[in-house]
Formats: structure tokens, sequence, C-alpha cells
């Protein structure tokens, strides 16, 4: 089994966390969760994975074909769908951040201390 | 009977479409109306759900063939429905509270709050592991998007920003653990995948897909280190939200962790079920002890009540610690009654916020002393959270205690009597500094008449408090002390206790094989006076001592501020409120309890 998929996810989410760590900028803490979700749906999708398998389309397939788990890419899909979600609101958010602070910096909104 | 299963989530769900739909052309009563029957509603079907569990549901009749499943199932145990039929009663109570709360919020609203409820009934409910994870991000983006929906502060939206992301990292880390999970077992159905699990050797994947679950719910549930972001939230929503966040949301998430620990990890992790055990016993210590502390620096009413919060939460997870059904009754009993009163807490500061537009206790002091009605309730709400015998909080604390001494933690009775003076304190200093005025601020008695004199005449009306604000308070206390007593003295929920805990018992339930006996390992309950007592006493001295500093010595105060300024200001800075200092925290949390199972687990 091929573990470079398993390396781009591990690596996926460790940068996508280090960018929102270091993030000055809200559209593009947004964009590093995204990258994060990227890493659980591309985790999702080698779990899945078969090599040499067919699409998990049955039915113009032998009885005996390989194919790969489809439960996972609906898993996937989901994911993704949930992921949106949550980009969408967040831009959102960060409109009105900017419609009532003027700034985009996640830093400067900081009225929450203590 | 077998078409009720699915309904307490379908019905939420619908209704907030429906008003989404046509909710514009909506008057608002109506839409208030039909938001409180559809969650009574709800509350009514899980409760007749209650009384005929168990049973398995299979949507659309996929049943399972040779303890494989090829469907989705919900599963109705007593503990799940005992939840959701709470959740669904919190959040009709917090539609009644909003009635007259809210004066601008439109359908939008009581959409959302729907979809949260369905959210959290389906999590409750559900028996499939990704189904969890759906419930619980469904649950999480109408929390984030209520905990925003209203400006009540200036910290708001950075509030609700920092708990969508950190809340989202979350889910990715469930997500990440549920896919492990499905790596090894084949498996999303709990049953299935602990069926196929109890047969395996304890490994670096198990370990980590446990730890990674955990981790996920750990930040929903607001523990320490993961519960910056959860602090935040249950400061900044709007109160009828709160009461959702505080009541019941966070207590899910522990919920989830015990649901899945139970049903799919308790076979392959029983050898070594103490490390389990140290590990959330330690998280949950950690988080009583620095809840605690921060509650008691707080003045911002909401804000202590969110440290409150917290520091009962450890308390929670430390129940689950104890791994045995003694300690799962505490939870039980204590999650309902600290629901109940939290809630009436947070309403009871509503009122305050809503008349006088502050929840600052130095801002509001003597502010309502002309509201002693919400005052009694206040007062009454916070000893009976901390330390009143009779409203169940002491039994189920007490419960905890005698459930994790088996494991040699007796000594936690200390923390949790720690825990109950300091928080029930701060939250009388606050009272008495708000309903009787009481506290050293250094006004001469002329000039403080005659302010109070302009401030009667403005407030004449503003004290007039709607029914509808304060009733639902009244109810949640009585609710607290029915409940209370109901739940230590019913034998039928003993028993459910001990099937939640039974990984057997769960399988023959969905797999529909006749029940396995279980035997009662369930103790009778001591309630500890003595500690009651103690902490009432406790809670008293506490609340005096910061009240009336200026009678104090000033060398005592000197001592005393040498002491514990320095940590409680280092404490207090590093609640930043910026989302990449908390995501450094919850790595840094992860990383420990990883290096703790990597040691234990190989030792």
């Amino acid at each position: 089994m091929n573990s470079i998929p398993y390396l781009v996810t591990i690596w996926l989410f460790v940068i996508g966390l280090y960018g929102i760590v270091r993030s000055r900028n809200l559209i593009h803490l947004v964009n590093c969760l995204t990258v994060i979700q990227s890493s659980t749906c591309l985790l999702l999708i080698m779990i899945g994975y078969r090599t040499n398998a067919a699409a998990p389309v049955f039915k113009n397939l032998p009885e005996d074909a390989k194919a790969v788990d489809p439960v996972v890419q609906a898993l996937t899909l989901t994911d993704v769908v949930v992921g949106a979600v949550v980009i969408a609101l967040l831009l959102a958010i960060a409109i009105q951040a900017h419609k009532q602070f003027n700034t985009l910096d996640p830093h400067k909104l900081s009225a929450m201390k203590g | 009977m077998n078409f009720l299963p699915p309904l307490p989530v379908i019905i939420p769900l619908l209704t907030a479409a429906v008003f989404m739909g046509v909710g514009n052309s909506l008057r608002r009563p109506l839409i208030d109306l039909a938001a409180i029957l559809s969650s009574l509603t709800v509350m009514a079907i899980c409760l007749i759900l209650f009384f005929n569990s168990p049973l398995a549901y299979w949507f659309g009749n996929h049943f399972p063939v040779n303890n494989t499943a090829f469907g989705i199932t919900f599963v109705i145990d007593k503990m799940g429905t005992l939840f959701a039929s709470f959740a669904s009663l919190l959040t009709a109570l917090a539609f009644i509270y909003s009635w007259k709360y809210f004066d601008t919020v439109k359908n939008l609203y009581h959409s959302l709050m729907l979809l949260f409820l369905g959210g959290m009934t389906g999590f409750c409910l559900t028996g499939d592991l990704f189904n969890l994870f759906v419930f619980f991000e469904l649950m999480s983006v109408a929390a984030y998007s209520l905990a925003g929906y209203k400006n009540e502060g200036p910290g708001q939206l950075q509030g609700a920003l920092n708990f969508a992301v950190t809340n989202s990292i979350g889910g990715s880390l469930i997500l990440f653990g549920i896919a492990f999970i499905y790596s090894r077992t084949g498996a999303l159905n709990l049953a299935q995948a602990g069926n196929t699990l109890a047969g395996q050797q304890m490994d670096a994947l198990i370990a980590g897909s446990f730890i990674l679950i955990t981790a996920g719910f750990f930040v929903k549930a607001a523990l320490v280190p993961f519960h910056f972001a959860g602090a935040d939230a249950h400061t900044v929503g709007p109160t009828p939200v709160l009461i959702l966040f505080s009541g019941i949301m966070s207590q899910l998430a522990i919920y989830g962790i015990a649901r899945i620990y139970w049903t799919v990890f308790s076979g392959v992790a029983s050898p070594y079920i103490h490390i389990f055990s140290a590990v959330l016993f330690t998280v949950g210590s950690l988080t009583i002890f620095v809840g605690s502390i921060m509650c008691y620096a707080e003045s911002a009413l909401k804000r202590m009540l969110a440290f409150s919060t917290i520091s009962n939460m450890g308390i929670i997870l430390i129940g689950i610690s104890a791994f045995n059904p003694d300690g799962l009754k505490g939870v039980v009993i204590f999650i309902l009654v600290h629901g109940a009163l939290k809630s009436s807490l947070f309403m009871c500061t509503g009122i305050l916020l809503n008349r006088f537009g502050s929840t600052d206790e130095i801002e509001l002091t003597g502010k309502g002393k002309r509201m002693p009605f919400v005052g009694i309730l206040f007062t009454l709400s916070a000893l009976a959270l901390t330390g009143l015998p009779i409203f169940g909080a002491l039994t189920a604390k007490s419960i905890i205690e005698e459930s994790v001494r088996t494991a040699g933690y007796g000594w936690i009775i200390f923390l949790f009597l720690y825990e109950s003076i300091i928080t029930g304190g701060a939250m009388l200093r606050a009272s008495g500094r708000i309903f009787l005025g009481w506290g050293s601020r250094s006004v001469s008695k002329s000039e403080k008449s005659e302010e109070e004199e302009d401030e009667e005449k403005e407030t004449e009306n503003i004290l007039a408090i709607p029914a509808v604000m304060t009733s639902p308070i009244v109810f949640l206390l009585l609710f607290a002390l029915v409940t209370g007593v109901y739940l230590q003295f019913n034998p039928q929920l003993d028993i459910s206790f001990n099937e939640f805990q039974s990984r057997e018992w769960y399988q023959s339930l969905v797999f529909n094989k006749p029940l396995p006996e279980i035997t009662i390992i369930t103790h009778p309950i001591k309630t500890n006076f003595l500690s009651g007592i103690i902490s009432v006493i406790g809670i008293i001295a506490v609340s005096f001592f910061s009240l009336f500093r200026k009678y104090i010595p000033i060398k005592v105060l000197n001592l005393s501020g040498k002491l514990f300024n320095p940590a409680l200001l280092k404490l207090k800075s590093v609640h930043s409120g910026l989302v990449g200092d908390y995501i450094v925290w919850l790595l840094l949390g992860i990383t420990l309890i990883g290096i703790v199972f990597a040691f234990s687990l190989t030792a």
C-alpha cells in the first residue's frame, strides 16, 4: 500500500492548523479551515480505496468485480456539505466583523479578554 | 409505537423548514406558539419512548442480518430518551422565555433553535457512528449561528468566530477518529464496530481513534485545556441560547464519549481501563480547578456562570471516569439537576441584562434591590447548585465521590468541596452585590439616595417583569427538586445505568437477540450532608470575605493579594480571545493525552 496519501493527509492537517494559529486575516483563517477539512476527506477516501477497483456503480459490472468502498465516499460527500455550511457561516461572520470593526485581523477584534 | 422513533428528529426539522419558508408572513406570537408546541410534542414523544424502551428502530426496515447492519438505526434506550426529552424541555422553556426577552427576532431564530433541538435529539437516539457525527455537526452549526445571532455585547462576533473555528476543528478530530474505527472494523454501526473491535488487541490505531474522538468532544464540552472557545461562546450568546448551551449541549458531548466508549471501545479497552480512567479523571480535576478560580475571578455574570458550567463539566467527567454504574447514576442526576438550575441562573441574569443592559456585578451594584423575587430565585438556584442538600446536586456529587473511591481517588471530595465553595461564593457575592447592594462602594449616603431616586423614576416600568420570564425559572427550580428526588429512588433507572454500560446488552438490542440478564451493581445512595453543610458555610464565608473587604485587616488583604494575584492575572491573560492561541492549547491537550496513552500502553 502506498503511504503517500496518508502523509499528505497529515501534512494538510498540520499545515492547516499552523495557518489558523498564525493567521492575521479572517478570510485566510477560513481558508485554512477548508484545508483541514480536505485532509479529513482525503483520509476517508483513502480508507475505502482499493487498487485496480472500479467505481462503486454495480450496474454494468460483473458479479465478482472489485469496487472501492462506497460508504466512505458517502461520508466524504456529507463531510463536504457540513464543511461548506461552516465555511459559509464563518465568511458571514467575517463580513460582519469588517462592517462593524472595519478590520479582518482577528487580533484587533479582541474584546474578549480574561 | 413503531413509527415514533424518527419523529423527535423529523418534527423540529420540519417545523424549522416551514418557519424558514413561510415564517416571514406569519405573526410573531403564532411562530412562538408553534415553536413551543413542537418542542413540547418532541418532549412528549421522547417520554413515551422512554417508557417503552428499549427498542431498535431501523430506517426503511433494513434489518440487520447475521450481526451485520445494512441500514441506519435509532437505538431507543432509557439514557438516550431521557436526555432527548430534557433537551426538548429546555428548548420549550427557552422559547417561552424569549417570547418577551427578544423584541425583534424573526422566524430565523426559531428555525435555528429547532434545528439545534433536532440535532440534539438525533445525537441522543442514534446508534450509528457517522450519524452521531452528522447530528453533532448539525447541532454545532446551529449553535455557531445562534451564538452570534443577537448582539448583546462587543465580543459577540469574536466569541462566535472562536467557537465556530475551534469546534469545527474538534469535529474534524471526531471524524478522523471515526475514520480510524471504520478502517479497522468496516462498520459504522456502534454495536457492530464494538463487536469487531472486541476480538482485537489494543494498538496505536484504536487508542488514537479514542483520543481523537474524546478530544473532539472535549472541545464541545469545554473541558480544560479545550475550554477557551466554549467559555467565550457561553459568555457572548443570547441568554435563551445559553440555557441550551450550558444546560444540555456541553453535557451531550460527555454523553457522546460515554456512549461511544461503552458500545465500541469497552471490549478492547477493558484491560487498560485504569489508563482511560486516569486520563479522564485528570482532565476532570484540572477542569474543576481552573473553572472554579476563573468563576471567582470574573465580575461579568454571564462569564461567571460560563466558568461555573465548565467546573461542573469537570464533575460530570469525573463521574464518567469511574467507569461504573454508580458514577453514571451520579452523572445523570447531576446533568438534569445542574441543567435546570444553571438555566434558571442564566434566566435571572437575562432579566438583569434585559432591564439594565449590563451583566457586570459592579455596574449592577444595588440595582436589583427592587427585584427581590429575581434575587431570591438567583440565590436559591446558586445555593441549590452548590450546597443545599434537598435539590439533588449534593446527592449527585456524593454518588460520584463514592464511585471513584474504589479506584483510589477518594480525595476528590476535597476538590468538590473547593469547587462548591469557590463557585458558590462567587455567585452569592454577585447576588449580594446586585440584589442587596452590599459590598464596598465608596458613595456617600446622600448622593446615593438621590441617584436612586432618579433611577426610581426611570425604571418604574422596567421593573415589571413579565410572567413568561419568571415562570420558567420557578418551573425549573421545581423541576430540579422533583427530578433530583425521582431519579434517586427509581429502581428502573438503576437497571438502565447497568444496561448502558453493558456492550452485550446493547448488541442484543440492536441485533434483535434476546436481551441478556443484567447484574445490578448499583449501590444505595448515601448523601454526604456534612459536605453540604461545610460548603454552605464556606460559600457564605467566601462571599462575605469578598463583599466586605474593607473590614478585613489590610495586612491580610495584602498577603492574599501577593499570594494569589500574579497567578490569577496569568490565568486570566491565558484566556486571550485569540483563536490561534486556543488551537495551540487544543493541540497541547491532545499531545499530552497522546503521550500518556503511548507510555502506558507500551509500558
